[in-house]
């Protein structure tokens, strides 16, 4: 019968699939594959760790990578564009401090051609003035666009003020050095770092051997050891506080956090949790107090990151400007309560439920499940990973919760704010 | 493969369903679509059916908090409004399907609208406007642009409303009203996707959602767009690092066989870097930092938009007067391989909007609403069975100076 007063009984999850990646070499490169398709499209991804932290001007990575788009010693790069339109392959170049990936999604019957392309791009580029020439004034122009908005400007000055403005990860490019850029730079990080023992593959979606087959019988790239500089593991000291004036703007960007611990530490996962419990998903504190109760904000989030050399943690917000330093106190407020004060069960049973749910999203498809493989590659790490954090979420208790938030978060934290701001 | 297989029903109140079966997943997602969107405001209230999505997770009389049991059944869940629908999901482990067809039933029933919540997300909202709209920098030239294409019909305000105070003025009568009219059974489409029985779904469907009462949803007789007779124009100057020049065209409805023309045209104008504005324009004659051409297809009239951005070096003049250029002469000089091209674009992009199981969900309820879920099976049928003709007769009668509408978002001198 019905009854609309009797909630339905919600089952818990209790157990889930960590789904497996098909590893093996081609040619001598890891490649790394999950199949399996509701649509006929495979995803290529291949990433060179050639990211920005590899050069001394930060734009030298991006703008190298997006020359590989551009013309080849065999095509220009108006044919290179108008054969991946023709088939419908989508690219997209993306950049992170560390890896400099291309990524590819085709249709089944062309992903030959995707990855004869692709082959070409990464082994003959040609790094053409002209070509660079037009790059250069167009990303200039839309650096220009980004430090207009105050949400980007945040999120710049707050990588400096946690690495510090001298270390790779808190160096920020300025527009002078777009001045700097020039063929033979970007020829040069090409060559130390595109090769082969710095390349990593990854396939999945409708993939199938034959596929796997034509690729490896199609790439013939340059057996070089490439020159990796070592990341000094040497921080800034002390927590920063940052405040930039933007005359006239409605909205003030917050970003607040502090370097923690990376994936590497046994409490990572549980720091994960309690992250998400500070402001992980609508439910949680922070989301609650900022926007549900007081209306400062149309959304507020809390994130962990992690490097091979450190991890670090991020309340990201946009406020209204005349409650700006309401705000900044609010955060600190939620966050000193979750350091002194146990969580309810019902909270913890809560957090763990969505998580949980969360956690089956995270492997929902073959291309999500290889894109979360690859986020621990990139660290050097596994699926298993993913086994013990969920060996961890089934078991935390609110003691855990706080004794986490006391050991890591409760101060030490790096403030930047840009916006109208009133002192 | 490809194909979207469902199962469509209709509850005794007016409620139609959608089922899709999906086995290979472990995850479910209801989908509720309420065929209400901003082009069913009031003038002087605009930006109405955005503010009711936010205050549809304030809880209902047995669910007072929406977003904590939806948390609790390991769901996620999110809304977005239009000009035409408002569309709320949840996407939750497939056995706790329940949970989302008991909170969905009981806010399409008895939702609790209370001042409290009204007060605060009328402040969220406002925040919403200035950050995606007024705190960034091109944000208001849409907001410029509806004005300007539609005189007549209610697409000429955008969905985030004409201006922060008509959200600021929303009324607790107006909120309890609006939901009375067009939040019932038959003015919405249930959509599902996912590991699911069929026979114990709908025997739970017609549990929570049976019961509850149709209303009487207004016939909605919306004034049609007049065609464009003569250029439309409008110039403003802004504080932005460049000046960026808008283009638009009034295009048919959804259903006109013409859409599928339009989506055509777009591309091949402008959509990637081997289409003829970027190559012209971009590339060759360095004109443009980037330009791009897309269409807004909704229910009723839409629009084909072009837009960019341009180098310091030319006038909006100059820039308007090479797209035109780029115009005439891709007029009656399409060839079948850039015909293909854009097909094969095209299915590309199909295919890869039916990769996730909340897009299958969604849109199927979307081609319900335009008038058949069957179409998402149809699409690239009429993509494919556009013909070279039909984008020509575009270019010729439709892309013209005289229906053009134009915005010079000119940037200021420092």
């Amino acid at each position: 019968m019905r009854n609309r007063a009797v909630i339905p009984e919600i089952s818990k999850i209790v157990s889930i699939q960590i789904p497996e990646i098909n590893k093996f070499k081609i040619g001598g490169i890891p490649c790394n594959v999950v199949s399996g398709a509701s649509q006929p499209l495979i995803k290529l991804d291949i990433s060179f760790a050639a990211g920005e932290t590899y050069n001394e001007n930060p734009l030298v990575a991006m703008f190298t990578n997006q020359m590989l788009l551009e013309s080849t010693l065999k095509h220009s790069a108006q044919e290179i564009a108008e054969q991946l339109d023709f088939y419908g392959i989508e690219i997209s170049p993306s950049n992170g401090m560390v890896y400099s990936t291309l990524s590819m999604i085709c249709l089944t019957k062309y992903v030959e051609k995707a990855w004869v392309l692709l082959s070409e791009m990464i082994t003959e580029p040609k790094f053409d003035e002209d070509d660079l020439k037009i790059l250069l004034e167009n990303k200039r122009k839309q650096f220009l666009i980004e430090l207009e908005n105050v949400n980007h400007l945040a999120r710049r000055y707050f990588r400096n003020a946690i690495f510090g403005k001298h270390h790779p990860y808190g160096k920020l490019y300025e527009l002078e050095d777009f001045d700097h850029i020039n063929s033979k730079q970007l020829f040069e990080h090409y060559q130390r770092l595109y090769n082969k023992d710095n390349l990593r593959i990854f396939v999945s979606g409708d993939v199938m051997e034959q596929h796997l087959q034509f690729m490896e019988n199609h790439l013939h790239i340059a057996n070089k050891p490439s020159a990796i500089p070592a990341i000094s593991s040497n921080f800034i000291g002390k927590p920063q506080k940052k405040y930039i004036q933007k005359e006239g703007a409605l909205q003030s960007a917050i970003r607040i956090g502090k370097l923690t611990i990376s994936r590497y530490h046994p409490d990572y996962h549980a720091l994960q949790i309690a992250i998400a419990i500070l402001g992980g998903y609508f439910g949680s504190k922070l989301m609650q107090e900022l926007r549900e109760r007081k209306g400062y904000t149309y959304g507020i989030g809390a994130f962990t990151m992690s490097l091979k050399e450190t991890g670090y943690i991020v309340i990201t917000t946009e406020v209204a400007s005349n409650v700006t330093n309401l705000a900044i106190q609010s955060i600190y407020e939620v966050i000193e309560h979750f350091c002194t004060h146990l969580i309810s069960h019902e909270e913890m049973e809560n957090a763990r439920a969505y998580l949980m749910g969360e956690f089956l999203r995270t492997f929902d498809g073959s291309f999500n499940i290889l894109e979360a493989f690859k986020a621990m590659d990139d660290l050097g790490l596994g699926m298993e990973q993913y086994s013990h954090f969920l060996d961890v979420l089934k078991h935390i208790t609110p003691e855990e919760i706080l004794s986490i938030a006391q050991r890591y978060l409760s101060n030490g934290y790096s403030e930047v704010v840009v916006g109208q701001i009133n002192e | 493969m490809a194909k979207i297989i469902f199962e469509r029903f209709f509850l005794k109140n007016g409620l139609t369903v959608l089922l899709h079966q999906d086995k290979n997943t472990p995850l479910a997602v209801v989908n509720v679509l309420y065929k209400v969107g901003s082009r069913n405001e009031h003038p002087s209230r605009t930006g109405f059916a955005h503010l009711f999505e936010h205050l549809m997770f304030s809880g209902s009389k047995n669910a007072p908090d929406y977003d904590t049991i939806v948390e609790q059944a390991g769901g996620e869940n999110n809304a977005f409004t239009n000009a035409d629908i408002t569309n709320y999901y949840i996407n939750l482990p497939a056995a706790n399907i329940e949970s989302a067809l008991w909170l969905e039933a009981d806010r399409m029933f008895q939702l609790n609208i209370n001042k409290t919540s009204l007060e605060t997300q009328r402040k969220v909202v406002v925040e919403e406007f200035k950050q995606r709209y007024l705190n960034k920098p091109y944000g208001d030239a849409s907001l410029l642009l509806r004005p300007l294409i539609y005189t007549s019909h209610p697409y000429k305000w955008s969905t985030i409303g004409k201006e922060p105070s008509h959200i600021e003025q929303a009324t607790l009568e107006e909120v309890k009203s609006f939901y009375k009219t067009w939040y019932s059974p038959n003015n919405a489409i249930l959509s599902i996707a996912g590991n699911v029985e069929t026979e114990k779904v709908k025997y739970l469907i017609d549990k929570w959602f049976g019961a509850i009462e149709p209303s009487s949803v207004p016939v909605i007789n919306l004034p049609v767009e007049p065609d464009k007779t003569q250029r439309t124009f409008l110039e403003v100057e802004r504080n932005v690092p460049a000046s960026a020049l808008y283009m638009a065209f009034l295009m048919c409805d959804r259903q006109n066989p013409l859409y599928y023309a339009y989506d055509m045209v777009s591309d091949l104008l402008g959509n990637g870097k081997s289409s003829r504005l970027y190559q012209t324009l971009v590339k060759e004659k360095m004109i443009f930092q980037d330009i791009s051409c897309y269409i807004a297809g909704s229910i009723d009239k839409g629009f084909l938009m072009i837009e960019g951005k341009i180098h310091d070096s030319y006038t909006l003049e100059q820039a308007e007067a090479e797209v035109w250029k780029v115009i005439e002469t891709t007029s009656g000089n399409i060839s079948d391989y850039e015909l293909n091209k854009v097909k094969n674009k095209y299915e590309a992009a199909y295919y890869s909007s039916l990769v996730s199981l909340m897009s299958r969900a969604e849109n199927l309820a979307f081609y319900e609403n335009i008038s058949d879920a069957e179409l998402i099976n149809k699409e690239m049928e009429r993509y494919s069975e556009t013909s070279l003709e039909t984008i020509h007769y575009l270019f010729k009668n439709e892309l013209l100076k005289d229906k053009s509408v134009v915005l010079y978002y000119k940037k200021a001198k420092q």
